[in-house]
């Protein structure tokens, strides 16, 4: 501790970067209270800063954790913790709650998944535990083991202090004559404990600003790992923490560059793109859902990863990824490949993954597709805006009824003619007329299923910025406006950062903004950017003092 | 654990499943007409609220509901939605309290206009809701009992859900998957896993054979010690943080404790009635998210985890929980607020639940459906507890169990509409059991009863003093007569 009010004082001092030396630690158990290295360069004068509170992993962070940690693949989290709050990212810190419920999964996840570990006929059992007993009670193999699977579980080294602790459960393994008894109790403790269950930011406080603590590199390392990956750190980055290697932004972005080369980035970024556009678990129920699916997710891909075009392509590519049934169901020609092919719009509405049915099929009302619902989603989700709710005297839950025919648009439009409705209603409905001419599974369409003689012009207009018809101009107009492209970045920070974003977010967010225009609205670059922004490595916590 | 309460529970349980009866002049009648076993302590009373995430009559129809019996008094007549009572023959252990009505109008236990999420704050805690609507703001029923009626119980209360997920891509149940509360805004997460539940009750009781015996002794034990490592790293964990960060990490300890506690209690003793439940196995996979809420793009097959077997699973075990008094109060919710679960799987009828009463052409068939669905749960667990012998009489004389839902049928102030499903005139609830002199089988018409006033009136009956719930006054004095 007085080595940390040091360096803090010095930094303070300094009134800027400290440029203190760093110290290493080995892989080995330290000797002191702490093993992780506390010995950062603090910049008292950082801007920026979010405040956030400790949140645990999420479902399908602890699911993958786990495959990486211990090769079981079972997904335990998504079945037995309870559920996420989606808003829209899952890993919103103010929605999770302590229970009893919580707790009791926890333990029986951990028990299960423990003993699987280390049944006799699991093959990975003896590269997990790295060292082969001697005796039921060897304790040099133990400790060897606790030593180095803590330090994985904990994403950081442990003290010789903590690895101790778990000396009295290996008397389990001699009673039991077992040594993997004890292996497997051990497992069971650590799944359990604040450093694998939670994303624990202790950091270093920062002097003079009250609640803003500077992360420590292993916590740098976890942040790092778990925006871009959702799981745990590898080795190579444990090792970049331990070598004081994740301090300056061109470290930050060296290793964000590295990660951002492995599929685990790919399937994260998918799942950003899924909870926010909203289709996260669509692909479970048919292999028409599971086509929709693959075709957004392959766009995603080819333009932010394989091609890293212009983010805004996302929104207007002319070509998409088709399973021969998809085809079928939007009525286009099918792909020679029968695993599905990429396949060009050419003429016609459609561009960009707005006119994917994955998007298309979203928020479907009383069997039909929701004008209000799909432009309060683009005005919301995509353009970041506010939409209040609806006054006290509107049930949303009724389709609307009267105007001046029985067709769908002209009783919209009867909405936006009561007192009090229409100023709110025309900003979202008239976005969401201009897409009517694709139905609530995404297929083309010239008129009301209900009723052939109510024709669908496809008009829409975002008011203030233009009109348009069809997904492919609506997307072109969003690229083109400017708030779909800082819009990215909002929720991508929110994403990075599981909260959502207030004042003290301000600063950070205006500099990701304008770096990401002026990368050509790269998606990689604005994950490096955000990586490597100073930002990144403090925090506030909320309710400090 | 007192030595006190060790000796009533041997009591209690070595004669709860024999079926001995005893004469009345065995127990002692206090001037209460409080019901004591031979040891002079009282026989705990329980207490179980359920809901179930909907109205009583659908939209745009007359048809108020098919739930509320025609009849006034004893012998009333079960329609659609109530048949399970007829079927299972709890007709006259159940009261039906109709005409309920929870106000719109910023007055004590009112609700807020908007219906789905702003009417269960009253409904559950006599508290009314506000403008945003997304929280409850008052301490719900059951923990109210069990802070006055759990004692030493291991388990102070259950809270548990049938419905496994909200099943919705695009939206957050943002507390309509919760239905107890510690206080404002404090929510008690459910459990939805029977395997969890299975697991939480009875891995500690002592199994029949000597050798798996010799083993649960070495899995207690080792379970113990890992669990003593566990809390000792948030222990030290948490006078390291500050603000939010060290409230969550002590609540996380908190809650560390208490499985200590449990996993340390002493397991009951069993008993022909007492036993722990056969280990019901995996739980049922969760279901994809629903596509749609009904009609063209509708894939029956999502929005559904088998929640049929999941409700008859949790109902045994809060049985059995409450047989070897593991605790005395559970909170059973059927289905969210608003639910989507899909209704295909168990109605045949292609909508999710919410829909069914808005666009399904059953209109309040179809709502009486989904209420039989409810009620063929609801009417087991109350038939389970009254097949339940308990000294001189069964379990069911001294419990009160409760059913509640979101909504009637009527006016709509927030579409400012006639006969909707989002309304909470013309609300119902069944209250089943005999506890503290309750006296069921009637059908009672209330005059626009507040529902937290039938929650009094049962609160009463397991042994809450006083005539309040959150800002409801008054009870339903005809439940006693």
């Amino acid at each position: 501790m007085k080595f940390i009010l040091l360096a803090a004082l010095l930094a303070s001092l300094a009134g800027c970067k400290g440029d203190l030396a760093s110290t290493t630690d080995g892989a080995g158990p330290g000797t002191t209270s702490s093993a992780v290295n506390n010995d950062v360069p603090i910049n008292t004068k950082v801007t920026g800063v979010g405040t956030t509170a400790i949140r645990r992993l999420s479902r399908e962070e602890y699911d993958r954790t786990l495959a990486d940690l211990l090769g079981d693949t079972t997904k335990p989290g998504s079945l037995g913790l309870p559920e996420d709050t989606i808003d829209p990212f899952d890993n919103n810190y103010s929605t999770q709650r302590i229970s009893q419920t919580l707790i009791e999964a926890l333990e029986n996840i951990a028990t299960e998944v423990s003993l699987r570990a280390v049944e006799a006929d699991n093959p990975r059992r003896d590269a997990l535990v790295g060292c082969t007993p001697t005796a039921p009670d060897d304790t040099v193999c133990f400790d060897a083991f606790v030593t180095s699977f803590g330090r994985k579980a904990f994403r950081r080294p442990m003290t010789a202090e903590e690895v101790a602790r778990y000396r009295p459960l290996l008397a389990y393994g001699l009673e039991d004559k077992n040594f993997y008894t004890a292996i497997g109790l051990v497992i069971q403790a650590m799944l359990q404990e604040p450093a694998f269950v939670y994303h624990v930011e202790k950091g270093v406080p920062v002097v003079g600003r009250a609640g803003v603590l500077r992360l420590n590199s292993f916590e740098v390392a976890s942040r790092l790992s778990y925006f871009i990956w959702g799981t745990m750190p590898d080795e190579a980055l444990l090792k970049a923490a331990e070598n004081g290697e994740l301090e300056t932004p061109e470290q930050l972005r060296a290793q964000g560059e590295r990660l951002m080369a492995d599929d685990r980035a790919k399937e994260r970024m998918v799942r950003f793109h899924a909870m926010w556009m909203g289709w996260y678990k669509l692909g479970e129920q048919t292999t028409l859902s599971s086509a929709m699916r693959q075709e957004s997710e392959a766009l995603i891909k080819r333009v932010l990863f394989d091609e890293k075009r212009d983010y805004m392509d996302l929104f207007t590519f002319d070509e998409t990824f088709l399973t021969p049934e998809l085809a079928t169901h939007y009525g286009m020609t099918a792909p020679a490949e029968v695993d599905g092919g990429w396949v060009s719009y050419g003429e016609g509405g459609r561009g960009g993954i707005l006119s994917h049915a994955a998007f298309l099929q979203v928020v479907s009302k009383f069997g039909d597709t929701s004008p209000t619902q799909r432009g309060k989603l683009i005005r919301e989700r995509l353009m970041c805006e506010i939409i209040y709710p609806p006054p006290p005297t509107v049930n949303v839950d009724e389709p609307p009824a009267g105007g001046t025919s029985n067709c769908k648009i002209d009783r919209y439009l009867a909405i936006q003619e009561s007192t009090g409705c229409g100023a709110c209603h025309e900003i979202m409905d008239f976005v969401g007329f201009g897409l009517e001419g694709y139905d609530e599974l995404g297929r083309f369409r010239t008129a009301e299923d209900e009723d052939a003689e109510c024709l669908i012009d496809g008009q829409g207009e975002i008011l203030g910025t233009g009109e348009f018809s069809g997904p492919k101009e609506l997307g072109q107009m969003l690229a083109d406006n400017g708030a779909l492209e800082d819009c990215a970045v909002t929720q991508l920070y929110r994403f990075a950062y599981a909260h959502r974003e207030t004042a003290s977010d301000a600063e950070a967010l205006a500099e990701l903004k304008a770096k990401f225009t002026a990368s050509g609205r790269k998606f990689d670059q604005l994950v490096l950017d955000v990586v490597s922004q100073e930002s990144f490595l403090y925090r506030k916590v909320e309710g400090a003092e | 654990m007192s030595h006190h309460k060790l000796s009533r529970r041997l009591f209690l349980t070595g004669l709860g499943g024999t079926v001995v009866a005893l004469p009345l002049l065995e127990t002692m009648l206090d001037k209460h007409g409080e019901v004591f076993a031979q040891d002079g302590m009282p026989i705990p009373k329980r207490y179980i609220t359920c809901f179930g995430g909907h109205s009583l009559g659908a939209d745009n129809t007359n048809v108020h509901n098919m739930y509320v019996p025609d009849t006034v008094g004893a012998n009333y007549d079960t329609k659609l939605a109530l048949e399970p009572l007829s079927e299972q023959g709890i007709k006259d252990d159940v009261s039906v309290i109709s005409n309920l009505h929870i106000p719109w109008d910023d007055t004590a236990g009112s609700r807020h206009i908007g219906f789905h999420l702003a009417s269960l704050s009253p409904l559950i805690s006599g508290v009314r809701s506000l403008a945003d609507g997304r929280t409850v703001r008052g301490k719900s029923s059951d923990q109210v009992v069990a802070d006055m009626i759990a004692g030493d119980t291991t388990f102070k209360s259950l809270v548990y859900r049938v419905q496994a997920s909200w099943y919705l891509d695009q939206s957050a149940p943002y507390g309509r998957d919760l239905i107890s509360y510690r206080g404002d805004g404090d929510g008690i997460e459910a459990t939805v896993s029977p395997q969890q539940a299975f697991r939480s009750l009875f891995s500690n009781f002592t199994p029949p054979d000597p050798g798996d015996a010799a083993r649960r002794d070495f899995l207690l034990r080792s379970r113990k010690s890992v669990l003593d490592i566990v809390r000792g790293s948030y222990d030290r964990l948490a006078p390291q943080l500050s603000g939010a960060d060290k409230i969550r990490i002590q609540e996380h300890l908190q809650q560390i404790r208490e499985l200590e506690l449990r996993v340390g209690a002493l397991a009951p003793q069993e008993t022909a009635s007492c036993r722990a439940l056969d280990d019901p196995g995996a739980d049922p996979i969760i279901g994809a998210n629903n596509p749609s809420s009904g009609g063209d793009g509708f894939v029956d097959t999502a929005g559904y985890s088998d929640e049929d077997i999941r409700a008859r699973l949790l109902i045994d075990m809060i049985h059995m929980a409450m047989v070897c008094d593991l605790t005395r109060v559970a909170s059973l919710q059927f289905t969210m607020a608003q639910s989507h679960m899909n209704m295909y799987p168990l109605l045949n009828i292609p909508f999710d639940l919410h829909e069914i009463g808005h666009s399904s052409p059953l209109r309040t068939e179809g709502v009486s459906r989904v209420i039989n669905w409810h009620m063929g749960h609801w009417a087991y667990l109350v038939k389970k507890f009254k097949d339940t012998q308990e000294f001189n009489g069964t379990m069911l004389d001294n419990s009160a169990i409760i059913y509640m839902n979101e909504g009637g049928h009527g006016w709509d102030p927030e579409g400012g509409k006639d006969d909707s499903a989002h309304s909470t005139e013309r609300m119902a609830m069944l209250v089943a059991g005999r506890a503290g002199g309750l006296s069921p089988g009637r059908h009672i018409v209330s005059n626009q009863a507040h529902p937290a006033k039938v929650l009094v009136s049962a609160m009463n009956a397991v042994g809450v003093v006083g005539d309040t719930l959150g800002e409801v006054q008054g009870n339903v004095p005809e439940l006693f007569a």
